[in-house]
């Protein structure tokens, strides 16, 4: 039941942070796409870090499960990819496809092996 | 309440609702160590099938403004993840399974941008009037 809670004030955290990050963003110039590759890279290096530290329980669930579960998101970085192919921007439905496996697992295995 | 703040509630809200959504599914189908992560990769493909579902109701319905917060950014981003994702990964090459681990990779993003593909087609067979 703890769990349950502790995933919900995580991710009540961690969503509107990612909204209020990619917005941020925006209004400085930048694409939506930098603001997704950006909460998603950081919520992988900090789950990496939980992960490798063979972080476990209360702890895991309301930073992992909960803040970084919803700090990232897999749906929002499809759709930008679908939208590149779709409106004929190749590059950048490529580019943020590689971005996003070289920085994002890259900052998990920073994170995992830096805590290991 | 000033339109920022009220998306950021509606983001929360959401974000909340769509993160126990992903936790009930991990209970659900618990992840084995160094085993193929089923339930991180069903609530990534389900939750890029709806977005495109979403995207496609806003797009071609000029949907109500709170669609894109609560459902787009809030559920549907807190249900979806990518730090599991990167992390498991990463999990599947530290137990040596790096063949796993590269055929996670290229299933999850091919599964997921098609994903969105279907759910824009629905949408626009639903809704899109020419």
């Amino acid at each position: 039941m703890t769990a349950w809670l502790l995933v919900a004030v995580g991710a009540g955290i961690g969503a509107p942070l990612r909204f209020a990050v990619t917005v941020a963003l925006r209004d400085r110039g930048a694409t939506t796409h930098a603001g997704t590759l950006l909460v998603n890279v950081a919520g992988s290096l900090v789950f990496g870090v939980l992960v490798g530290g063979d972080v476990r329980g209360d702890a895991l669930a309301l930073v992992g499960t909960g803040f970084c579960g919803a700090l990232t998101t897999m749906s929002t970085l499809a759709l930008e990819v679908w939208d590149g192919i779709v409106e004929r921007r190749m590059p950048h439905a490529v580019a943020a496809l590689a971005l996003h496996l070289v920085l994002g697992l890259g900052a998990a295995w920073l994170g995992w092996v830096l805590a290991a | 309440m000033p339109a920022r703040s009220r998306d950021l509630a509606l983001v929360a809200v959401g974000g909340v609702a769509g993160a126990l959504l992903r936790c009930a599914v991990g209970t659900a189908v618990p992840h084995a160590a160094g085993g193929w992560p089923w339930a991180t990769l069903a609530v990534n493909v389900a939750a890029s099938l709806l977005i495109g579902v979403a995207a496609g109701w806003a797009h071609w319905r000029h949907a109500a403004h709170w669609v894109r917060p609560l459902l787009m950014s809030g559920v549907l981003g807190g249900f979806s993840t990518y730090s599991a994702f990167a992390v498991d990964t990463v999990g599947l090459v530290e137990a040596g399974s790096a063949g796993l681990a590269a055929a996670y990779v290229v299933v999850t993003l091919v599964t997921c941008v098609g994903a969105v593909a279907m759910g824009t087609a629905v949408a626009q067979r639903l809704w899109h009037r020419p």
